[in-house]
């Protein structure tokens, strides 16, 4: 059982350190221990541990447990304490029934990796788990080899994935019985604040945000930069953006007929807040769209979700009441001075929002304002001031707070929009990527009669950050890939890796596409689509059926299989002594050779060479070869020819 | 409620299952959940609902596979286990510490994989990991001096991995005999009586070596008595047979003259009747009602022992 017990350990250790289970420090650390202590006991050859002792650790180790993690998450929380129950299992186990409880249990704790992260690695891995787990199961029967039995398993289990996919295709979905917490995890790049000045260094993450498929081509060639709005921050304190109170207040829009809808494929983000071009609505259940146009979910988002958006008429506001107009012009009239002041010129200079902005441009690109991840730290309170007229350098945050807190500090009403910039498209399967990196900010202002219209700063000092994503962009690409730390993209200057990089990608792609993302409207539509609308209800049914069909061809498959199979030699050899006139079963085979010698004397010479050939086969293990069946056959048909002329 | 369901399912196999051979077939086969099945159910079930409230298609489709997997060792289990043939060939009656047996023949067209074979009379099942040919396989019993019903067989498998039990019975509708344990005699030689009609302790009559005649051999007969010449010659087996033989030496064995606890006493004739089916001497034999006039040979060696077993 050590193989097996190793195994075992070494499978929960691995889905107690997969990178998305965050159990914290103390609980990686615990079960490393354990497994430690368990491998350690097996080179001593020791067994059964006392009760007491397990119970202890057991005690310790709900504590630890409990305390690494913290009650939030009950997921994470119950799928520790389910990990640690196994291993503690494991380590006690010593009679075959406690062997068979782990080996069941296993087939709940390996899946839970599943509430996690549902990427195809993820369930190659865990699948493989299984098929080892079966394989021990196997083996506790001692009916043969271990080899033996990894061959029976995996044939096996490859008929079960084929079967159990068809039944996810074909089988009603149920819909959930009840709520259920969800685990606590997934980062984004976008936050509800907005403090880009005590930023040193953006850290940026590879991992994808969302996938859009548009089928607009002009979009697909790249003309129009892709602003994908997310989050609106309309309170600035000198030092960060908040997030508006109305960005999670619902209202319907109309759609606009004449703009396609397209479909985004969010990752999950722990926060209900989901992406759209411009105003948008949404047809999909749970999606509402806000206040400003953007789009967010009744709940988090804790899995893949999929989701059309629609271009909305919302920009038809265009006045403004008086206390948006007062909220979205205010600052800190104390802090600030110099950029105040410059922003009071420009706007003696100037007679038209438009004008003001040209100006304001102006100033960026003379000064020579550089983009950069790595910004230093204002240490003044005057933050702005400090970054307008000393530093300037930033990136995305510092611009856009700056723009547009120097026009509100004039009176144009500006906002702050937080959300990505920019995609990667994939000509072959066509779709956009989105990462985490592509997370952008930027300004939202006010025309009298025009309505709202957005601003990139960004744009004016590094105007080719527009187009593509970041990993695109050159100039940066040192800093983005020192910043990015390691991952495939940042060697995507190799072309094999790059090229790698997007086949896992499309890889990926697929798999949240058609796997993980099929759900009850998908199957309705693809059950229309193959049966009919008349006969979509008798999926069911049919699902069933097939599946008895199946599993009957199999039966008989396997029962004619199963069957022994004679060697050639002796196939020949019965055949030949059926020929004969006497009946030859209980005969040993070199007197039946002879009498039938006696009874066909022409076929003599070829009789001989038979038994030669038989005995070189059945008494020293040569082999019955080609040449060896043809004579054989031969010899059949002669003596077969012989006896239908003599009748 | 559950009891009476038990013994009414006892008797239902009792009325099938009685044969001396049985065939493992759709109609002979039993097969469910093992134990351990049924955890795995449980814990499908477990995953499928996990599954529908996260609205998880992994986790779906890990309960569906394990459902899959379910069916197909269902199958498996069943093929594995049909068209196999189990024989009786023969019932082996025995002292207690031989013991007795009984001896099945396992006839398979194909492997046979993880057998199980329990009965009543056995200390723990008997398991066999892999029957590739037909094969003998002597079962023996644990039981107590008397006469037994050998009773029902269960033949189980728990292949593939051990998710579900097949299972076949064979009712045999035989007796087995466990003899008592010889147990050498200290007794005085008084508990030999002679010939029917004298009290003497030994007839006295004298043996005569004189040769009688040549009779066709029997099972259990003595065999320093065959005439190995003719079977040199001729390949018969025949027995010599002298004259006056059957009043040469005749002992009677009786149960009452006999000391010691019920068992002992049976212990002792039993060895009693080894010793002299040994030494080729006549014998009588009486246990309470039970009385066996002098005679010798394997048929009177076990009719006697037969009786000690069943007293």
């Amino acid at each position: 059982m050590t193989t097996n017990s190793l195994f075992f350990t070494l499978s929960y250790l691995i889905i107690t350190l997969l990178p998305f289970t965050e159990f914290g420090f103390a609980f990686n650390a615990l079960m490393m221990c354990l497994a430690v202590w368990h491998s350690v006991l097996l080179s001593l050859n020791k067994q059964g541990i006392r009760n007491a002792i397990l119970n202890a650790v057991a005690l310790i180790g709900m504590a630890i447990t409990v305390m690494s993690i913290g009650l939030k998450s009950t997921v994470s929380v119950f799928v520790a304490l389910m990990l640690l129950a196994c291993q503690l299992k494991v380590i006690q186990a010593t009679t075959l029934k406690q062997w068979r409880q782990v080996l069941v249990l296993n087939f709940f704790t390996f899946p839970c990796a599943f509430l996690f992260s549902q990427s195809l690695y993820v369930a190659l891995l865990v699948l493989i788990m299984l098929g080892f787990n079966l394989v021990l199961m196997q083996t506790l029967q001692k009916v043969g080899t271990f080899k033996a039995a990894g061959q029976f398993v995996i044939s096996k289990i490859m008929l079960s994935c084929i079967l159990s996919v068809f039944l996810i295709l074909f089988l009603p979905r149920l819909p959930a019985f009840w709520q259920m917490p969800g685990p606590q995890l997934a980062k984004t790049g976008l936050s509800e604040t907005v403090s880009p000045f005590s930023i040193s260094k953006l850290s940026q993450s590879d991992e994808l945000a969302f996938r859009a498929l548009l089928n607009e081509t002009s979009i697909q060639q790249g003309q129009t930069p892709l602003y994908w709005r997310a989050i609106i921050h309309d309170k600035f304190d000198g030092q960060q953006w908040t997030i508006a109170n109305l960005q999670k207040a619902p209202i319907s829009y109309k759609k606009r007929d004449e703009l396609p809808s397209y479909t985004i494929i969010a990752q999950p983000s722990n926060t209900p807040w989901l992406y759209a071009l411009g105003f948008s609505t949404s047809p999909t259940a749970l999606v509402q769209s806000s206040y400003f146009g953007t789009l967010f979910r009744t709940d988090k988002l804790t899995s893949t979700f999929e989701y059309v958006v629609t271009p909305a008429k919302g920009n038809a506001n265009t006045t403004l009441s008086g206390w948006q107009y007062r909220n979205n012009t205010t600052i800190v009239k104390r802090l600030n001075p110099r950029a105040q002041n410059l922003a009071q010129q420009w706007d003696q200079q100037t007679n038209t929002t438009a004008e003001f902005i040209t100006v304001m441009r102006r100033y960026f690109i003379e000064q020579q304002f550089s983009y950069t991840l790595s910004p230093q730290v204002t240490t003044s309170e005057h933050m702005v001031d400090q970054f307008l007229f000393e530093y300037k350098s930033g990136f995305c945050g510092h611009y856009a707070s700056t723009v547009a807190m120097m026009m509100r500090s004039i009176g144009i009403p500006a906002r702050l929009v937080s959300g990505y910039l920019g995609a990667e498209y994939n000509e072959k399967q066509g779709y956009f990527s989105i990462y985490q990196y592509d997370a952008h900010a930027w300004v939202e202002y006010f025309v009298p009669n025009e309505g709202w219209k957005s601003l990139d700063p960004t744009a004016w000092v590094s105007p080719e950050r527009l187009q593509g994503s970041l990993s695109q962009y050159q100039p940066l690409a040192n800093e983005f890939q020192s910043n990015l730390g390691m991952s495939l993209a940042a060697f995507s200057d190799f072309a094999s890796i790059n090229w790698l990089r997007i086949k896992l990608e499309e890889l990926d792609y697929q798999w949240t596409r058609w796997v993980l993302n099929f759900d009850q409207q998908k199957q309705t539509s693809m059950l229309e689509a193959m049966l009919g609308k008349n006969y979509q209800h008798f999926s069911g049914v049919i699902a069933i059926l097939t599946l008895g069909m199946i599993f009957t061809s199999l039966f008989f498959y396997i029962q004619l299989n199963s069957k022994s199979k004679e060697p050639d030699a002796i196939k020949h050899y019965r055949r030949l002594i059926a020929l004969s006139s006497i009946n030859l079963e209980h005969t040993a085979p070199k007197q039946s050779i002879a009498l039938l010698q006696q009874q066909f004397p022409q076929q003599s010479d070829a009789l001989i060479r038979f038994y030669a050939d038989f005995s070189a086969n059945r008494y020293q293990g040569k082999t019955f070869g080609k040449n060896q069946n043809i004579h054989a056959k031969n010899l059949i048909n002669s003596i077969k020819t012989k006896a239908k002329r003599t009748i | 409620m559950f009891g009476t369901f038990n013994q009414l399912f006892a008797r239902f196999i009792r009325k099938k299952h009685t044969a001396d051979s049985i065939t493992f077939k759709h109609n002979t086969i039993y097969i469910l959940p093992s134990t351990m099945g049924t955890g795995f159910i449980g814990v499908c079930v477990l995953n499928f609902l996990l599954g529908i409230n996260y609205q998880n298609n992994l986790l779906l489709a890990v309960s569906y596979l394990m459902i899959m997997l379910l069916i197909i060792a269902l199958l498996y289990g069943y093929l594995n286990f049909s068209a196999s043939e189990i024989k009786l060939v023969t019932v082996n009656s025995a002292h207690c510490n031989t013991p007795p047996s009984v001896t099945l023949a396992i006839a398979t067209s194909k492997p046979l994989l993880d057998l199980t074979i329990d009965n009543e009379a056995l200390e723990e099942p008997i398991h066999i990991l892999n029957v590739e040919k037909p094969i003998l396989h002597c079962v023996s019993f644990k039981v107590k001096r008397g006469k037994h019903l050998v009773g029902q067989f269960k033949f189980m498998s728990h292949f593939p991995f051990g998710l579900v039990s097949v299972w076949s019975y064979l009712y045999l509708n035989k007796f087995i005999y466990a003899y008592p344990n010889p147990l050498e005699s200290n007794d005085p030689i008084y508990a030999f009586t002679s010939n029917e009609n004298s009290n003497d302790l030994c007839s006295s009559s004298p043996i005569v070596d004189e040769f009688k005649q040549l009779t066709p051999y029997q099972s259990g007969m003595n065999m320093h008595r065959v005439s190995w010449k003719h079977y040199a010659k001729s390949q018969q087996l025949l027995v010599k047979e002298y004259e006056g033989e059957l009043g040469s030496q005749v002992v009677r064995f009786d149960y009452d003259l006999l000391q010691g606890t019920v068992e002992q006493r049976l212990s002792k004739l039993s060895y009693l009747v080894l010793e002299a089916e040994a030494s080729d001497t006549l014998y009588a034999f009486k246990l309470g009602g039970f009385e066996l006039s002098a005679n010798r040979g394997e048929a009177h060696k076990i009719k006697c022992l037969e009786a000690l077993s069943d007293y």
